[in-house]
């Protein structure tokens, strides 16, 4: 058996792991009595530490371990979840990714930081001992689950979300019972009951039997139940009422809340100093990708059409009957389009899953920018191609940035400016056609466009006295070298300019632009297809090559235009009343260099403002291509942005037309 | 003691060989897709079994005189492996010899003088028939830039 293979789904699936462990203890530091969040956070621990312990990662093991103990007391003690401890678990979170990447601790920093992180989970035991009542004996400080006394009777209360995935996932919970039963008395309440919104079953057990046994009955439900033990004695005996009733009132435990903010001083002021322009994570590409069920069917239903349809095609071949054979043919044919949309649609990813991981950027951001931000999703589920989902991460992110950094103001001067002291950062996501457009917008203070036309005069990107609209201002902004930023910031100042986003939007064959008004805000807009693996494209051929063009950029095609005008020194053509320049591909490309003949057909391009034509040998047709990669070999013809398989074997180039315009202008 | 099986191919009018576990296919007369401005020594693309592959001109790697435009080419298709990735990739030939076996002690090391190729590309020679085979090394013939990821 191949372990490495094993070991990757663990990297994944615990990366995955931490990503949601933040998002929790961001739900953790709004509400931090919510039992269902704590719970959460200690089971992501547990988790990642069974995974660890398997690979053989000492390191996350002890990590975990420590910090899953101190939430297993919360839990136990219906504890709230004090805020350095919030801190802590980022802490640990990060430097559990970390460990992932460096198994055998080789970076010296992170032993360090290691050693750092423990001694501050052991203050903090060793604080809320203090305050925590019974206590934590000197086993808990070094892990140990539970603090009862083996051959002691205990009363545990079971709080037990029955939930529709023990259906899906076929556990039988008759067995659970059974073995709940066998552990010792059971008294489960006849009324479920709600506890933050969810139907729970309240389950006491009398046993002498210690936490872990419990928690083996449990092993495959865990996540649906919340254990917590009640008292150290059989409280349906009639000679402890008395201690029932106290151990009932009790059950209001007071709360870590009051363990020092210092315990953890180091730790949090690392984790400020390392996350401002964070990006570990974010940018993560996994190689699993998670299909919803509904598509796999229709899946199952094409391939049981595509056998039967198989079958009649062959039985009519030996029978050599031609219009049977024909009709089955045509539904192959019907079959494959099918296919092909069904294969496109299994790689659509909702836009959720890359935003779950920005929000802990924005948490860390906004605290160390000490703004106030509230972050918006609108269009989660809207649906891309699992390639641009993953390349469109980090300018997006770039984009959030930008608006936290540059576009939301301090809260003293929102409230001065008379706008709530939190700022709102909206992501929104809408399908039209083949398109998703984003939106990515702030309330903030906006583009000052006086300001950044003179930096950009001052920088000598405009000449003087050029009196430019407010568009063509906005688009300075993605000039490459051009900063608007009166001190280089911490987190601006780093990763990649506007222009790098617009460069890496445009690979993915998207657009972007900007609208924005002082005082109010800023958006970026981001249009994207939804998926690049199929486009429709014109067949033209020059110079004995095929190329292709997607449609989309094309305005005009096949007009004629005399040799005359074709040879014109200024290699501009006149229309729709202008001079639009044009290219000759065979001109261009042809290796001879034969000039004179120039004549064919002229195709205009129009694609974001560019407006330029392209004399091409003879216009094919159009055609669907399935656009493949070329390869690196040409990363020096950025023109070409991949190419196509023609029915008959052979290839068609694919042409980039914001590259080609490039070409021209050079 | 072990064995190892040449592939033997034309260029100019040399004989060269490459171990046939590198070879997956040999191509007659592949029509070769021309790409505008392609870096020196890559002729165009092909198909290959759906995948599309750049074709290094093999002649231009040894520095050998062109071939002319009329002459019939083989591609080559091989495959190498390169920082644990195997990679595709096409040549030409003038024209494919044949197969033979050799143990490995049979091919000899690479004489430092009087050779008119890049040493960097060969990994020995073999003396067959009064002949001279001068064995390639796939791996070093293509740099980086030429080859192609394939999907493991």
């Amino acid at each position: 058996m191949d372990l490495s293979q094993f070991k990757k789904t663990f990297i994944e699936e615990a990366s995955e792991r931490l990503t949601s462990l933040d998002n929790t203890l961001i739900e953790l530091e709004k509400d931090p009595g919510n039992s269902l969040h704590i719970n959460e956070a200690f089971r992501s621990m547990h988790t990642i530490k069974g995974g660890a312990g398997m690979y053989g990662y000492e390191a996350i093991v002890e990590v975990t371990h420590a910090i899953e103990s101190l939430y297993d007391k919360i839990r136990h003690n219906h504890g709230k979840v004090p805020q350095p401890l919030i801190n802590l678990t980022f802490a640990a979170a990060d430097h559990i990714r970390d460990l992932l990447e460096d198994e055998n601790l080789v970076n010296e920093g992170l032993v360090l930081r290691h050693s750092e992180l423990m001694i501050a989970i052991k203050t903090m035991f060793e604080n809320a001992a203090a305050i925590i009542p019974g206590g934590l004996n000197q086993e808990d400080a070094d892990g140990v689950a539970g603090n009862e006394k083996l051959g002691v009777t205990n009363t545990w209360n079971i709080l037990f979300y029955p939930d529709e995935q023990i259906i899906t996932r076929a556990i039988n919970l008759r067995y659970v019972f059974h073995d709940l039963t066998e552990l010792g008395d059971c008294h489960i309440g006849h009324e479920p009951y709600e506890v933050d919104g969810r139907q729970a079953w309240s389950i006491l057990l009398v046993t002498n039997e210690p936490y872990e046994e419990i928690e083996s009955v449990f092993l495959f439900v865990l996540d649906y139940c919340i254990i917590v033990k009640l008292a150290d004695c059989d409280i349906f005996d009639p000679m402890h009422l008395q201690l029932r009733d106290q151990y009932l009132v009790d059950k209001d435990l007071p709360e870590m809340e009051s363990v020092q903010e210092e315990t953890c001083k180091i730790v949090s002021e690392s984790l400020g100093k390392l996350d401002a322009g964070n990006t570990r994570g974010l940018v993560q590409s996994t190689s699993r990708i998670n299909v919803e069920a509904g598509k796999l069917d229709h899946l199952m239903y094409l391939v049981s059409e595509l056998v039967t349809t198989k079958s009649e095609l062959i039985l009519a071949l030996e029978k050599k009957n031609v219009d049977k054979a024909l009709s089955a043919a045509e539904k192959i044919d019907k079959l494959s389009k099918l296919f092909s949309e069904n294969a496109l649609d299994v790689r659509l990813v909702p836009l959720n899953e890359m935003l779950i991981r920005f929000k802990r950027l924005i948490y860390d951001l906004s605290k160390y920018l000490k703004k106030e931000v509230n972050f918006e999703i609108i269009g989660g589920d809207t649906e891309l191609d699992k390639n641009i989902i993953d390349h469109i991460g980090e300018p997006v992110m770039h984009l959030i940035r930008n608006c936290i950094d540059h576009g939301v103001e301090l809260p003293e001067q929102r409230r001065s400016n008379g706008k709530p002291e939190a700022g709102t950062i909206r992501f929104e996501a809408v399908k039209s056609g083949n398109y998703v457009y984003l939106s990515i917008s702030d309330d903030g203070n906006g583009i000052d466009v006086d300001y950044v036309y003179n930096k950009a005069v001052e920088q000598g990107f405009v000449e003087p006295n050029i009196k430019l609209s407010e568009k063509e201002i906005f688009e300075l902004i993605f000039l490459p070298g051009f900063s608007t930023a009166q001190s280089l910031s911490d987190i601006s100042g780093r990763g990649v300019g506007m222009d790098i986003v617009r460069k890496k939007i445009q690979e993915m064959r998207g657009e972007i632009s900007i609208i924005s008004q002082k005082g109010i805000g800023t958006t970026f807009q981001v249009k994207l297809q939804q998926s690049v693996s199929i486009i429709e494209t014109l067949l033209i051929e020059a110079d004995g090559v095929t190329y292709a063009l997607p449609i989309e950029d094309i305005d005009t095609c096949s007009l004629d235009f005399s040799d005359e005008q074709l040879s014109r020194k200024n290699k501009q053509l006149g229309y729709n009343g202008r001079l639009i320049p044009f290219i000759s591909l065979r001109d261009k490309f042809s290796n001879d260099h034969q000039t004179g003949l120039i004549s064919g057909k002229v195709i205009i391009i129009n694609k974001s403002d560019k407006n330029y034509a392209i004399v091409v040998d003879k216009i094919i047709g159009e055609y669907q291509a399935v656009v493949k990669p070329i390869g690196m070999a040409f990363s020096n013809q950025p023109f070409l942005s991949g190419a196509s398989l023609l029915g008959d074997g052979s290839i068609a180039l694919l042409l980039d037309t914001d590259h080609l315009w490039e070409e021209i202008a050079s | 003691m072990e064995n190892v099986t040449y592939l033997t191919f034309v260029l100019d009018n040399d004989l060269f060989a490459v171990d046939v576990k590198s070879v997956l296919e040999v191509l007659e007369q592949q029509h070769i897709t021309k790409v505008p401005k392609a870096p020196e020594g890559i002729l165009g693309i092909i198909n290959f079994r759906g995948e599309i592959l750049p074709v290094i001109d093999s002649r231009k790697r040894f520095n050998l005189p062109p071939r002319s435009e009329t002459e019939k080419v083989f591609v080559i298709i091989l495959e190498v492996e390169l920082n644990d990735k195997r990679y595709l990739i096409s040549a030409t030939a003038d024209g494919v010899k044949g197969v033979f076996e050799l143990t490995r002690e049979e091919v000899k090391p690479v004489p430092e003088m009087g050779l008119s190729y890049d040493a960097r590309f060969i990994s020995g020679v073999i003396h067959l028939d009064g002949q001279f085979i001068l064995v390639v090394k796939p791996s070093k013939l293509f740099s980086i830039s030429d080859l192609k990821s394939v999907v493991e």
